[in-house]
């Protein structure tokens, strides 16, 4: 169970699925491969397969790996791996199974669902454990990812560190090698041996991302060392995620916005450096309109459940304009489009409530001092496990000209209510027309 | 003796009234009788009527082969004493005896109804709400084209449209010729195709309207209710010509009646529309600058109302 997230699709979109076939071929230097084997026979007994078991069936639901990091049998491992018993934990129970396939229960010590990790302690058993690098890599040094992909046996796999990923808001280490499903939680090391980060994403074709190093002893100094009380779990996530969308979303309000040339509008642009925008004409040569957009977004999601993520952030501006249509045919066309808007996360019934939505005309002044109205919507929906946390989606469709139009829409995900209030105001004052 | 005779169908409708005078009528399917009942299995001679010693009025089997049976199917013998207004089965057909001096119901008022239905049976309306209808459905799809205008695609979904219509005439044509020998083909078409246009009418007003009072329940609510009347409309219309049925308050109960599972997958779909969504419903009225006349309200002010949404989010909880 591997969190794929926005860079995989992205990278899925440009190079296709062929590409993870091809990049497997290329893995396996002889020095590595030495350094590989004298490794994982010297760590094998500190890592474990985790297995989340559903209680009824008595089958396994999710199956990831971890490592012990302390002599009390601290074993870490990603949050998404154990994310159904945190949300079920009368459903489903832990178990870890070591090396020599002794099976153990294990119990939740505690979770960041920002940086995907969590700890479990398994009782009366380790003696030996991992220890933390004291710093990262340098950019080229070779680095080891151990998992158990597939629930496939045992796997190390020699990569090279690449430095951490640009444009990545929680800081993920871009690992050049392969990390698959079920390697989830596993340990990174160093030819020392000392763990770099853990196993998190993967996007295909040699490039994955590993939790970094910093972030998993910032959790480990302040994780609970006593067995995490399921009933106030919940509370615990949402304190981080509103501790979180804080900070991201914040910094965002309080940053001045660059806006660009847009069609006859200016619209913010890249607002911050982990926001990247991308662009796109329609080139359909048979359409008888212009019509191309922008669209910022945030690559990185926070994982909750398997159909829930929350934390995006995207920005979204379409420019129609038209010289054949008539102004009928022009405004059925931006209706069409404006009918058609989604949130840009997946959530599910369990989840969160259904959106409530208002609409009104807003007008305001282009920088001419032309009065332009916008066709505006709001809509938001709450999270039903972290009250006082919303999704929000704002729609604006410009309607004073007969051949010309600009789209404005926005998603924030998991934002409190003063957050989404202030961006929304703060995002209707930067679409401007001219 | 003077005495009416109406021949029915199996269904009980008249399909022929006649009147034969005499001291003795006869009836049978010889051309010598003075009721002749073309049926086969009516005797050559197969009943008379005469006045008995009382002045009674009797029917008498004339020793026919499949007899005289009352309306119950119960076999008559013997003379059998009729009053006026009995009705009786000579093989197959079907006969009712009455006097000349037989009470009939006072003459209804034909109706606005009639007026109306009289109206959409003439040619010029029939012509008139069908190229109208094709008028609007060409209208909608070139609105609606942002690409190169295709008439191909547009006259399939004209054929569509048009061909379904007629299909729907015809049935009910079908059920006028079965219950009252009466199809009005043409005038169940141009019910339908004032349906059509009705529906185009009703969309078009609810989007201007929407675009200015952005109120998805005023809008939607409205066209919903606006195209269930425009509905139940058109399907009273259709059963009062297909049944000719005169008593105003049969037919509209009946189409009532037939309107409830119209209303019923209404309410279904709005209470369906409560089901968990990803996709937020919101008022989606856009129409061109010509058709607004609401301006807007500044953004400040929008942001402020905008604030219910956050805790209609929560109530639904």
């Amino acid at each position: 169970m591997i969190d794929v997230g926005r860079y995989g699709r992205m990278v899925e979109r440009l190079l296709g699925h062929f590409a993870l076939l091809m990049g497997m071929a290329l893995v396996g230097l002889t020095a590595h491969a030495q350094d590989a084997r004298e490794l994982f026979s010297q760590y094998r007994d500190d890592i474990y397969q985790i297995r989340v078991i559903e209680l009824s069936s008595g089958a396994q639901s999710a199956l990831g790996s971890g490592f012990i990091v302390s002599d009390d049998g601290i074993i870490v491992t990603n949050f998404h791996v154990v994310s159904d018993f945190v949300h079920h934990p009368l459903s489903y129970r832990l178990q870890v199974v070591a090396f020599d396939k002794s099976q153990h229960d294990a119990v939740l010590l505690d979770v960041d669902v920002i940086h995907d990790l969590a700890v479990l302690r398994v009782a009366g058993r380790p003696l030996e454990h991992l220890t933390l690098a004291p710093e990262l890599p340098e950019q080229g040094d070779a680095i080891y990812s151990i998992g158990n992909p597939h629930d496939l046996g045992w796997t190390v796999i020699p990569g090279i560190y690449n430095g951490l990923a640009a444009h990545s808001f929680y800081e993920r280490i871009h690992f050049s090698g392969s990390v698959n499903p079920g390697m989830s939680g596993g340990p990174v090391l160093n030819s020392t041996g000392q763990v770099v980060g853990v196993n998190v994403a993967t996007a295909g074709n040699q490039v994955s991302f590993l939790v970094p190093l910093q972030h998993l002893r910032g959790f480990l100094d302040q994780a609970a060392r006593q067995p995490l009380d399921l009933a106030v779990a919940q509370d615990h996530i949402r304190e981080q995620l509103f501790l979180n969308q804080q900070h991201l979303v914040g910094d965002l309000i309080a940053i001045p916005w660059p806006q660009t040339e847009f069609g006859q509008a200016l619209v913010p642009g890249e607002i911050a450096p982990y926001i990247r925008c991308w662009g796109r004409t329609n080139q359909n040569p048979d359409i008888r309109y212009n019509h191309f957009i922008s669209e910022c977004s945030l690559d990185d999601n926070i994982f909750l459940s398997g159909g829930f993520q929350t934390g995006a952030i995207v920005l979204h501006f379409g420019w129609f304009e038209s010289e054949e249509l008539n102004s009928f045919q022009f405004y059925n066309l931006l209706k069409r489009r404006m009918s058609r808007v989604r949130p840009d996360n997946n959530a599910d019934e369990e989840d969160v409530t259904n959106f409530a939505c208002h609409d009104d005309l807003v007008q305001s002044q282009s920088r001419e001092g032309r009065e332009i109205v916008t066709k505006s919507t709001f809509c938001s929906r709450q999270y039903k496990r972290y009250p006082g946390l919303y999704d929000v989606i704002y729609l604006g469709g410009t309607l004073q000209d007969d051949k010309q139009a600009l789209l404005s829409h926005f998603t924030l995900s998991g934002v409190s209510q003063e957050l989404a209030t202030a961006f929304l105001k703060k995002f209707m004052e930067n679409v401007q027309w001219n | 003796m003077e005495l009416i005779f109406e021949l029915s169908n199996r269904a009980g409708h008249a399909l022929e009234l006649r009147r034969a005078t005499g001291d003795r009528i006869t009836i049978g399917r010889g051309y010598d009788n003075d009721i002749i009942l073309q049926d086969e299995t009516v005797d050559a001679q197969h009943a008379v009527i005469e006045q008995d010693a009382d002045g009674q009025l009797v029917l008498i089997d004339l020793d026919s082969r499949n007899g005289i049976f009352d309306i119950d199917h119960q076999r008559q013998s013997g003379p059998i004493p009729i009053s006026s207004g009995s009705e009786y089965l000579l093989g197959h057909a079907r006969l009712r005896i009455l006097d000349p001096a037989h009470p009939v119901p006072p003459a209804l008022r034909m109706g606005e109804m009639y007026e109306f239905t009289r109206l959409l049976d003439r040619v010029t309306t029939v012509v008139g709400v069908t190229v109208l209808a094709v008028l609007m459905i060409w209208l909608e799809a070139w609105l609606n084209t942002f690409a190169q205008f295709r008439w191909q695609e547009v006259l399939q979904s004209t054929f569509s449209v048009i061909g379904t219509a007629f299909g729907i005439a015809m049935v009910w044509a079908l059920i006028g010729k079965v219950v009252r020998h009466e199809t009005h083909l043409r005038t169940h078409f141009a019910v339908l195709m004032v349906l059509v246009c009705g529906y185009y009418v009703i969309s078009f007003v609810s989007t201007v309207v929407g675009v200015n009072t952005l109120s998805s329940v005023l809008t939607g609510g409205t066209a919903a209710l606006l195209l269930f009347v425009l509905v139940t409309g058109a399907l009273a219309t259709s059963l009062y010509l297909a049944t000719r049925q005169p008593h105003r308050r049969r037919w509209t109960l009946a189409a009532g009646i037939a309107a409830i599972p119209i209303l019923g997958s209404l309410v279904l779909s709005s209470i369906g529309n409560q089901d968990f969504s990803e996709a937020p419903s919101y008022n989606t009225d856009i129409a061109a600058p010509v058709l607004r006349v609401a301006s807007g309200i500044p953004g400040d002010e929008f942001v402020d109302e905008a604030q219910e949404v956050f805790s209609a989010a929560a109530i639904e909880e």
